[in-house]
């Protein structure tokens, strides 16, 4: 189903009609210029890619938006809450919500960083919550929380700069809310936190995919991109050092970087990107990590399945938005409905992410379906596994004016500061093949720019 | 408060030599050309030579073709890819039109060097114009800022080693000399002044790099 049928696109496809696109490839030649690149490595080689885009933008009412915001603020505090839980009392492991099993297996939980205090209690900085709009019924559906490096915002911001002046009259006509506020709650998320010192952005250098991102952000925000190698701990303070020999002390870090790699010596050794003694300058409280340490056991894939129930549990309320439908193979209930339809589901490693380890159970032959089986019994935790959704289909802008449906999906960003603020756009990524589900940007897909609009047309 | 970290501050000194570069080299370029159509056709194997690389062309044509494009390390695209991948290592520090200047003129020069196998001399000429945009950015825009004079010493120190190496003439440098204790003044502020004493090139060329080396506190 179209969702790009709707009402609210009425008018931007009225003025669509009326420009010549091949402007299109004035938006094009501006990407080049400003190198808007995603990278990544083919065949061994580093390949600067262009993140393929598409103008047709995802519409959002200002109420649909408003329903988004409370329900995706609603679901970071509780989320918050759990990661200041889980890291000290862990009540809701006592009071049987979750089970303590189902935590201390996971990979992502670190016991090491119990009891540790983080700055003014936030560990969910900056998130990215990824969901899809089911076109049979239930609406807006959460797919997955990114609570440690959620990455694309850059994109939509790059691509409404580069609209704005190549396709004015939709601004210039259409109630379209800004979004150039990211930065400045980017900003104050920072100083909020900041223990004392500059602001930096922890990059893991040139050659990681979304060094775009963390170059435009460091720009916009004035934080200093740094890499490991700017960088070094003495007395438990960490310090960026400057050319004239001297050293500058660092308050906050909005890292790029994931657990494994922060801090050779308190991670993966083998790590040449962190900074020696990081986790000591953090631990001692002296230091905001944006994120913190050890949030992936907030967005583990299996521990998603409890979020419903931490809102209750946290802030005793209903949940404003579902989940998929999904079931744990931990469970033995629901590892037997999963067995015996397989067919029907969508199963996910939990260990895998970027759209890796997803399989359609309706796709696998039979021998696949089998080693499959044998897998989940084998490590039930890993596996989870959720109905599909049908979700909706968003238009793409092809040549000669045609357009064609893709599968598309949102992720919405929230900066915690002092409140939750979610931010009023938001990177749709759409399935490159018009026939497939993975929208992930690592696996191909393309993006747009998402629009809240400010009232009804 | 800017803060620079060693290695940006690198990057933008490195960013500021290969803009010059680029620029010495296409003037050199044509001027080479224009001498060996009907003048001295050895004149790109001397100007080479004194570079220190034994390279022979068929014609200027040949010549053309592969200083821009083709020789490993000394082409002129080269110099542009360098002067690239510096900017986009500093983004944050640089004025946006400057970056969109350099990372555009990169583009061009690989859509040429894949497409057109005939240089036109016109289309060289134009990359001086860019390239003085994008020391024009550097004037308008960062007159105040911390990374203009290490971007500014890579261009003074570049046109120092490069007029030494192909010119031999280090009378030449005198006026850089002054420009470049303006500059370190403010990078590193009662530094010793650098004073070119020998006449002999190689000494005065690592006079010139280890100044640099000097005001980054690398000594």
């Amino acid at each position: 189903m179209l969702e790009s049928q709707n009402a609210l696109y009425e008018p931007f496809k009225a003025i669509l009609k009326t420009i010549d696109t091949q402007r299109m490839q004035e938006v094009l030649s501006y990407m080049k210029t400003e190198a808007i690149n995603f990278n990544l490595f083919k065949d061994g080689q580093f390949v600067e890619r262009k993140f393929p885009f598409d103008i047709i933008p995802r519409m959002l009412s200002l109420s649909e938006f408003t329903y988004l915001e409370k329900g995706i603020s609603q679901r970071i505090y509780a989320l918050n809450l759990f990661l200041e839980d889980i890291y000290s009392e862990q009540k809701i492991l006592k009071d049987g919500i979750i089970p303590s099993d189902f935590v201390f297996a996971s990979k992502a939980f670190l016991p090491h960083f119990m009891d540790t205090k983080v700055s003014k209690n936030i560990r969910v900085h900056i998130s990215g919550i990824d969901l899809v709009k089911n076109s049979v019924g239930d609406g807006w559906v959460v797919l997955e929380d990114n609570l440690r490096v959620p990455s694309g915002v850059s994109y939509p911001l790059s691509l409404r700069r580069l609209t704005r002046k190549v396709f004015p009259e939709f601004f210039e006509k259409l109630p379209i809310v800004p979004v150039d506020t990211y930065t400045k709650h980017l900003i104050d998320a920072m100083n909020y936190v900041n223990t004392g010192g500059a602001n930096v952005i922890l990059s893991p250098g040139r050659y990681n995919s979304a060094f775009y991102e963390h170059s435009y952000l460091a720009k916009e925000s004035g934080a200093i991109l740094a890499t490991g190698e700017d960088l070094f701990v003495q007395d438990s303070v960490l310090y960026l050092k400057t050319y004239h020999g001297k050293k500058a002390r660092v308050g906050a870090m909005y890292r790029r970087l994931d657990d494994d790699a922060i801090d050779p010596k308190a991670f993966s050794p083998q790590s040449l990107i962190g900074v020696p003694s990081l986790v000591d300058v953090y631990k001692k409280g002296n230091l905001a990590l944006m994120n913190s340490i050890g949030n992936g056991i907030a967005d583990d894939k299996g521990i998603y399945y409890f979020v419903p129930e931490m809102i209750r549990y946290y802030l005793n309320e209903e949940p404003i938005l579902h989940n998929a439908p999904t079931y744990l193979a931990f469970f033995e209930k629901d590892r037997q409905h999963i067995l015996q339809n397989m067919r029907t589901l969508v199963i996910k490693d939990v260990a895998e992410a970027g759209g890796y380890g997803v399989v359609f159970g309706s796709a696998l032959s039979k021998s696949e379906r089998e080693k499959l089986k044998n897998a989940i019994l084998q490590e039930p935790r890993r596996f989870i596994a959720q109905e599909v959704i049908e979700f909706y289909d968003i238009e793409c802008l092809k040549e000669g004016h045609t357009l064609v449906p893709h599968k598309a999906d949102l992720r919405m960003y929230s900066i915690f500061a002092k409140d939750v603020f979610v931010w009023p756009g938001g990177l749709t990524r759409f399935a490159m093949d018009p026939k497939s589900y993975i929208v992930n940007s690592s696996q191909g897909g393309g993006f747009k720019d998402t629009w809240v609009m400010k009232e009804h047309q | 408060m800017i803060l620079i970290s060693p290695r940006i501050a690198n990057n933008l000194f490195w960013m500021g030599r290969y803009i010059q570069r680029a620029e010495s080299m296409t003037r050199i370029i044509i001027q080479t050309f224009d001498t060996m159509m009907d003048k001295n056709p050895l004149e790109a194997y001397e100007l080479y030579q004194k570079l220190g690389l034994e390279i022979h062309f068929r014609d200027a044509n040949d010549f053309l073709r592969r200083s821009v494009f083709e020789l490993e390390c000394v082409s002129l695209f080269f110099a542009i890819e360098n002067a690239r991948e510096n900017a986009i290592l500093t983004r944050p520090h640089l004025p946006s039109r400057m970056f969109s200047r350099i990372n555009g003129l990169y583009t061009e020069y690989k859509n040429e060097k894949e497409k057109s196998p005939k240089i036109s001399i016109f289309w060289l000429e134009s990359t001086l114009k860019e390239l003085d945009a994008i020391w024009g950015n550097l004037d308008l825009l960062l007159i105040e800022a911390k990374e203009t004079p290490l971007i500014k010493l890579g261009k003074v120190i570049e046109r120092m080693d490069l007029s030494i190496r192909l010119f031999d003439c280090i009378e030449a440098t005198v006026l850089d000399v002054q420009r470049l204790n303006q500059i370190a003044e403010i990078i590193r502020p009662a530094h010793t002044p650098f004073v070119l004493s020998t006449s002999q090139k190689s000494k005065a060329l690592h006079a010139i790099n280890a100044f640099y080396d000097t005001l980054m506190h690398k000594e």
